[in-house]
């Protein structure tokens, strides 16, 4: 069964970014295109690992990361931050709520899929 | 809290000019000096009269004494001779020898030489006939001498007797008087012996004694007659007897009296010698003499005040330089404190001085204010004058940290060296700057002052400004990721055909949004800071819809787009930037075909509305929540929700229309329901006609649309066409191309030239300098621009009339109106109708009341010039007919007349609002000036 990866973001053609540069191994994507259904999506489909956009429509991505990790069983899945937001303080704040890796925009999509793969492995 | 800069109110001596008080002063002192000089010298004079006239009264009484004793001595001398017996003997009888003559002869000769001063001395017979006389004058003797006084008077009196003075015939025909005596031989008298006193022997003894006196003495005879002076001798027999002094000597009396005597004033008394003897006396000295020492006294007395005077005078006027000074002092101290106070005052930021204690000091509006404020919050009352201040702010509780505010308040008070800016925040959200440093009067410290700045708009644009910062920096970072993060793939992967299409779609497709944003956002930051000119442009904006509307049909083939035109009967034309509006029109145009990804009917409706022009673009789109509305014009807000997350855009474009949309002077908006589509709408001013070139063109030359439209509006009727330009360089080659009739002209202009430098340029150049040119501005100016030669100067904000009342002047027009003159003076009517037919009024004219009547029944001219004195109906009586009809109640009314009104004439007139204007008073340009205005009243 391949990993599942939940995308959350707003922007269709971020998230067709990662979906391809994710593309290289066999995942199972999951989109979600704000901050409620990135949630709703991640109840469902309890993924193995989140890549969050901060900012999004409705609840901001650390909003969506402190409420996965409220419940037990997302404690523990990778988080993958992306954001345009790249003062250290918003890099600070990402990873006092929990995520695991930090990626500015503009990011580079191979580098995203190997720490994906990075930490999909460790998990393992 | 109290004022501690407070006012206090001079005293009222000070209000008192310097100077007057000086004047007042000096009039005072100088005025008791002068009293008082004037009564020690009165004073002194008095004693010193009173001492004359008594020297005088003496010195007379006494000199009459004098003479009396000296002339009743010659009696007795005359007497004694008179008794001699060989004389009496001599003269006893009728027939004398020669022996008798000669002892005759030898007693007169004793007699003449027994006292000097006896001139001549002689015998007469009872009947006055001269018997002999010594010196011997032969001639005379024989001759009868009864007439003499000294004959009278003894035959009067029987005794000796002294006689008036009189010219002797003897010897030297001196002046004498004479002692006469009877010689009687027993009771018969046989003789008279007289001596002939010469009065220059009386004026040497008069003399002398006048020398002892030091006065002046003038002896009179019983007859007023002067016998001697201490000054000449009388060569003649001179009366005084019209002098005042003899005629009361004679009359018996002794006075004091002071008289003019031509050269100053003198100062005589008189006395009768005796009664018997008749004769007066009189002692003068010159006033000047008599009065020397009160002369002296007065002159130093008088030199005293004079000096006291100036001495007094010398030092008010220090005195009230002093005044002044102090005087101006206190003003320019009064004028600085208002000053001081004034500037604190005027300060935005609440400024407060404490003295070293914490008291209040001094504390400006703002800060008052701001204590109001913080005792209404906490229901406390304002503090008094010596309360602790720093107690008053430690217990202060509105900043969000308040230990941190304590603690720099504790700070302040403990090191009042201590200079700081602070910065805090309150918990109603508003943020203050404090900046607080110790004041020093030298180099003492007198207190501290404290700036308290309201800082929350500042604070506000801050936040605002890293918000905007974050966002943009977030929506060019999305693109950017897409590009880098394709791009990198195509470079790293290798991926099929169609996926390497994709992405370089992708790729594209992102830098062309990136574009468009980076665009967007400069033009609206170029709008936001104003620097951008609209060319302005009277255009057609139906053509322009359809142009755009034509793009648009090209780049949806779902959506059908239809452009509706509404009052097509005239062009849609309104005045401003064309390619703006066509960018506006296609930023609506996009997102209606954008939000509505179902496709449907777009519509795009215009039309004239008022003296706007509307234009709405309808879609039948997912529409906008009604909570996120009122968002819908924000910069980089865009509505979110599920259906919109596929749609593109900026969030930029909505906020630029509207910024665009702004700068014409129009409005824009929207209805939207959420599902069903949106309609976006804006106006923009119409103009009525535009670039016409007809000979009554008027050339607006204005930078503000909305300001040109309204001017464009307010003179709009069929005689005006209009053409627009924004700036002086345009304006002017205009003018020069196809001069207009009139030249509307703004101050503040887009480009280089503003319009002080159009309108010069155009005086400056002969083929424009005729061209009227109406100032129109906010601005002021009026005597520069009567200076430079325009018609008229108008500031904004202008009505309507004013402008058409400025343009009607300038600009001639035809069949402006018709005027009926009534006036039975056929000189008048012709007068009447030259000075407006220039005018281009149409004129009728009607001899009297009657006929007016008529004139006006046939056809209601616009206005009526009205004599008042006419035969068969008057003026007045015409005025109640007109007033009575309904048609021609309001038809205005110029009272042209040579009668002078009486008050109640001129009150009915006035009840009428009839205009008047007296023919005493006529000029052309009054007329003219009175008939324009009741034209544009009758229009």
């Amino acid at each position: 069964m391949p990993p599942r990866v939940l995308i959350c973001d707003n922007e269709e053609v971020l998230r067709t970014l990662v979906r391809d540069a994710l593309a290289i191994a066999d995942y199972e994507i999951v989109e979600a295109r704000d901050g409620d259904e990135s949630v709703q999506a991640a109840r469902s489909c309890e993924p193995d690992l989140i890549v969050l956009d901060m900012m999004m429509p409705g609840r901001t991505g650390l909003e969506v990361l402190s409420e996965l990790r409220s419940e037990a069983r997302f404690a523990e899945t990778p988080v993958i931050m992306l954001t345009a937001r790249a003062q250290a303080s918003d890099r600070n704040a990402a990873l006092a709520a929990g995520v695991d890796r930090f990626l500015a925009k503009p990011f580079s999509p191979l580098a995203l899929a190997s720490v994906v793969e990075e930490l999909l492995d460790g998990r393992s | 809290m109290t004022h501690a800069i407070g006012r206090k109110k001079p005293s009222r001596l000070t209000r008192i000019p310097a100077g007057w008080l000086g004047v007042l002063f000096a009039v005072v002192s100088l005025a008791s000096l002068a009293l008082l000089a004037h009564l020690s010298v009165s004073i002194a004079t008095d004693a010193v009269k009173r001492d004359a006239e008594a020297r005088m009264v003496s010195t007379s009484s006494l000199s009459a004494e004098v003479v009396r004793a000296e002339l009743e001595r010659l009696k007795e001398l005359v007497t004694s001779y008179a008794a001699r017996p060989s004389l009496v003997a001599a003269l006893r009888d009728g027939a004398r020898t020669r022996a008798e003559n000669q002892v005759i002869r030898q007693h007169l000769d004793e007699l003449r030489v027994a006292r000097s001063g006896i001139a001549t001395a002689f015998v007469v017979k009872p009947d006055g006939t001269l018997i002999d006389v010594v010196p011997a004058t032969p001639s005379i003797v024989g001759k009868n001498y009864s007439f003499r006084d000294w004959y009278i008077g003894l035959s009067r009196t029987g005794n000796a007797y002294i006689s008036q003075a009189y010219r002797t015939q003897a010897g030297n025909r001196k002046l004498v008087v004479a002692a006469s005596t009877y010689v009687r031989d027993g009771t018969n008298q046989v003789g008279i012996l007289v001596a002939a006193y010469g009065v220059d022997f009386l004026q040497e003894f008069v003399s002398g004694l006048a020398t002892a006196q030091d006065v002046t003495l003038s002896i009179t005879d019983q007859r007023g007659t002067l016998v001697a002076t201490s000054s000449r001798t009388p060569r003649e027999l001179i009366s005084k007897r019209a002098d005042p002094r003899v005629a009361a000597a004679l009359a018996g009396e002794t006075g004091v009296v002071q008289l003019d005597a031509g050269e100053g004033h003198q100062l005589s008394a008189y006395s009768p010698v005796v009664p018997d003897l008749g004769w007066t006396v009189t002692a003068s000295v010159p006033t000047s003499s008599a009065f020397a020492t009160v002369g002296k006294l007065r002159s130093t007395v008088l030199s005293i005040a004079l000096v006291l005077g100036l001495v007094l005078l010398g030092a008010l006027l220090v005195l009230v330089r002093v005044l002044r000074a102090r005087q101006r002092a206190e003003q320019e101290v009064r004028r600085l404190v208002n000053l001081n106070r004034a500037v604190l005052n005027a300060a935005p930021d609440a400024i407060f001085m404490l003295d070293p204690e914490g008291r209040m000091l001094a504390q400006n509006t703002a800060t008052y204010a701001l204590s109001q404020e913080d005792a209404m919050r906490t229901g406390r009352a304002d503090p008094d004058a010596d309360e602790n201040v720093y107690e008053r702010l430690r217990e202060y509780d509105a900043p969000t940290d308040v230990e941190q505010w304590r603690r720099t308040i504790d700070a302040l008070e403990r090191d009042p060296e201590l200079e700081v800016t602070y910065d805090y925040e309150r918990t109603d959200g508003r943020s203050f700057r404090v900046y607080t440093a110790p004041v020093r009067d030298g180099a003492r410290v007198a207190g501290r002052i404290f700036v308290h700045q309201d800082r929350t708009p500042e604070r506000e644009a801050e936040r605002m400004k890293s918000e905007l910062v974050a966002t943009v920096s977030h929506e060019l970072r999305t693109p950017l990721a897409s590009i880098l993060g394709f791009a990198e793939l195509l470079r790293h992967r290798d991926v099929d055909d169609a996926t390497h299409e994709r992405y370089v779609d992708t790729i594209h497709g992102e830098a062309y949004r990136l574009t468009n944003l980076v665009n967007d956002f400069l033009d609206l930051q170029r709008i936001e800071e104003g620097d951008f000119t609209l060319t302005l442009d009277a255009f057609d904006l139906a053509e322009l819809l359809g142009e755009q509307v034509a793009v648009f049909k090209v780049q949806s083939i779902r959506h059908e787009l239809q452009l509706e035109l509404e009052g097509d009967e005239e062009p849609l034309t309104v005045l401003g930037d064309r390619e703006r509006i066509a960018q506006l029109v296609a930023n609506l145009l996009s997102n209606a075909i954008k939000y509505s990804p179902d496709g449907g009917p777009i519509s795009v409706r215009c039309a004239a509305n008022g003296g706007q022009i509307e234009v709405a673009v309808s879609d039948p789109g997912i529409g906008i929540p009604a909570d996120q509305q009122q968002h819908v014009f924000t910069k980089f807000f865009r509505v979110d929700s599920s259906d919109t997350r596929k749609i593109g855009g900026t969030g930029l474009g909505l906020a630029l229309c509207r910024e665009i949309v702004d700068a014409h002077g129009g409005r824009i908006g929207f209805e939207s329901v959420r599902g069903e589509g949106s309609t976006f709408w804006f106006t923009l001013p119409a103009v009525h006609r535009a670039n016409g070139h007809g000979p009554r063109r008027i050339l607006v030359v204005e930078d503000d649309p909305a300001a040109a439209a309204l001017l464009g509006d307010y003179l709009a009727d069929e005689h005006h066409t209009f053409e627009f330009t924004a700036t002086g360089e345009q304006a002017i080659s205009r003018a020069l191309e196809d001069p207009p009739a009139v030249i509307c002209l703004d101050i503040a202009l887009a480009g280089e030239l503003d319009g002080w430098q159009v309108l010069a340029q155009l005086k400056a150049n002969p083929a424009t300098a005729q061209i009227p040119v109406i100032v129109c501005t906010g601005r002021n100016g009026r005597d520069r621009a009567a200076a430079l030669g325009t018609a008229d100067f108008i500031t904004k904000p202008f009505s309507g009339r004013r402008i058409r009342d400025a343009v009607a002047r300038v600009l001639p027009s035809g069949g402006r109106g018709t005027v009926l003159v009534v006036d039975d003076d056929p000189a008048v009517r012709a007068l009447v109708r030259e000075t407006l037919v220039r005018d281009q009024v149409k004129v009728r004219e009607a001899a009297d009341g009657e006929e007016a009547l008529e004139a006006i029944a046939e056809q209601q001219p616009d206005a009526l010039v009205l004599d008042l004195v006419m035969p068969t109906l008057d003026g007045f009586h015409v005025l109640d007919r007109l007033q009575d009809d309904p048609r021609t109640k309001l038809l205005p009314v110029i009272v042209l007349t040579a009668r002078r009104l009486s008050g109640e004439e001129h009150d009915l007139l006035k009840a009428r609002s009839v205009s008047l204007l007296e023919k005493s008073a006529y000029s052309p340009q009054e007329l003219r000036a009175l008939v324009d205005r009741a034209l544009v009243d009758a229009a």
